[in-house]
């Protein structure tokens, strides 16, 4: 697999509903790779945009939303697109 | 007070010279006037809520931010910590005549171009020649209202009585831990800006940038240009000293950027610097007061405390949070520390402080578990910040 940088489209999402959730702050907290240092907004839709993620790598992410937080570990590559439920 | 451009320029003028030929200053500052740094690079080309990341001695040391030459380590100390308000803590040509071949959508930067501004619209401010002659520019404070007396530096030296000798030959060792800095309202917190931008594609992102002008913000190229977003922003919202629910300086929307080539065109992190030039009417740094920068040796960087302060998103991206300590290395274009960072920091200054002038040293833009770094203020970044300064006074 080929490595190098991407911009990773990750989705969130009411576990309980499934609707979109908005206005959540999406942030790498560590990282295999060094990452720019830039926080997300997830939009109407639920959508956020991570910048220039070298890949394959594995980072933790860190989710802010409505006073709680979520972090988790996932393995990005090139195409990947995280559908996150919170 | 609130000083118009006129009166600004001289007491600019009047901290440079007192600054550049003070000779108690000699052995940390170039005082020395560059040719070099005289010859402005510009051009008109268009163109749980979690613990933060934190460090260990342990670990191995970063990556060279540029393999050319070697980075190094350790160092005596010039600066002081911050105080904080109610806290108790306180490249060379080519030999052959070549030539790329034009091809659409490809883009190379030639040597030596790497720091050749480029940016997204010209139409709001005045361009003008400006030649340095010192590899320093003072900041300016305004009248403080609340003023650093808010600085509970009793309660800081009750816990570290060992160091307030120490403190008064400017030298001050932090803590671990992140501070909250609350209320913002004195310099040079107010000067520092939360960002809320929209990129071209319409994706929202949190950064953070410091005024060095009533109307210029500097912060991280990839605030300014997002490669993978369509480039440079639709609009970026700048709210100096923004503390929760409160915007004691409003806020403004930008949308004429300045990055450089080494960012725009080859993505290079050694070049991730930028900056928003705001609107005419639109002028911050009038109230706030701004921020000097500087370009300090190896020696003196890997001495000094640096500070860095800047909107977390892990803290909700509305307050502002500060931590301060030593260089862990350098390399000629990027500084790393072992300074606590979140998402949205993006862009926030690295700063020393001499006395009560404030020096830019650096530009906080990766996070890594390792180190996390800024890009370093080096004389062609120097010059860049010091046009975009005159194009935003």
């Amino acid at each position: 697999m080929t490595s190098g940088t991407t911009s990773v489209k990750g989705v969130l999402y009411k576990s309980a509903t499934g609707t979109p959730v908005e206005g959540a702050i999406v942030m790498v907290a560590e990282g295999s790779y060094e990452h720019p240092d830039i926080a997300a907004q997830s939009d109407e839709q639920g959508a956020f945009y991570l910048p220039d993620l070298r890949v394959p790598g594995t980072y933790t992410l860190l989710i802010n939303y409505s006073n709680e937080s979520k972090r988790l570990t996932v393995n990005i590559t090139k195409d990947s697109v995280l559908k996150i439920p919170l | 007070m609130v000083l118009n451009d006129h009166l600004m320029d001289l007491y600019c003028t009047h901290l440079l010279i007192q600054v550049a030929c003070d000779g108690a200053y000699t052995d940390t500052y170039d005082c020395c006037y560059s040719p070099a740094a005289s010859a402005l690079h510009y051009n008109n080309q268009k163109n749980e809520f979690m613990k933060p990341k934190t460090f260990s001695e342990t670990l191995r040391s970063p990556k060279n931010g540029n393999d050319k030459e070697p980075m190094a380590a350790t160092a005596p100390n010039p600066s002081l910590i911050e105080n904080l308000p109610g806290q108790s803590y306180m490249g060379g040509e080519s030999d052959t005549e070549t030539e790329i071949e034009h091809v659409e959508g490809f883009k190379i930067t030639k040597p030596g171009e790497a720091d050749k501004e480029v940016y997204n619209k010209l139409n709001t401010e005045s361009e003008s020649e400006y030649f340095s002659s010192t590899l320093e520019e003072a900041g300016t404070e305004v009248t403080e209202e609340e003023g650093e007396g808010a600085f509970l530096r009793d309660a800081f030296f009750a816990s570290y009585p060992e160091l307030y000798e120490r403190s008064l030959s400017e030298v001050i060792i932090g803590t671990d831990d992140r501070v909250r800095i609350s209320p913002t309202t004195s310099f040079p917190w107010r000067a520092i800006c939360s960002l809320r931008i929209t990129a071209q594609n319409g994706s929202r992102f949190l950064g953070t940038g410091w005024l060095v002008a009533p109307r210029t913000v500097i912060t991280a190229g990839h605030c300014v240009y997002m490669h993978a977003q369509g480039g440079w922003p639709k609009s970026i919202e700048v709210i100096p000293g923004l503390n929760d629910a409160q915007r004691p300086y409003g806020s403004c929307v930008g949308t004429s950027f300045r990055s450089v080539s080494g960012w725009v065109n080859d993505k290079k992190r050694e070049y991730d610097y930028g900056c928003i030039i705001l609107p005419r009417d639109c002028r911050p740094g009038d109230k706030t007061g701004v921020f000097g920068f500087a370009v300090k040796d190896n020696p003196y960087l890997l001495s000094a405390y640096l500070n860095l302060s800047g909107y977390p998103g892990d803290k909700g991206g509305n307050q502002q949070w500060f931590m301060a300590r030593k260089a862990k290395s350098v390399a000629p274009r990027v500084i790393y520390y072992e300074i606590d960072t979140m998402g949205g920091q993006s862009g926030s200054p690295v700063w020393v402080k001499v006395g009560n002038a404030r020096y830019a040293v650096g530009i906080h833009t990766n996070g890594l578990i390792t180190g996390n770094s800024a890009t370093r203020i080096v004389q062609p970044v120097f010059n860049n910040i010091q046009a975009w300064k005159n194009l935003g006074m």
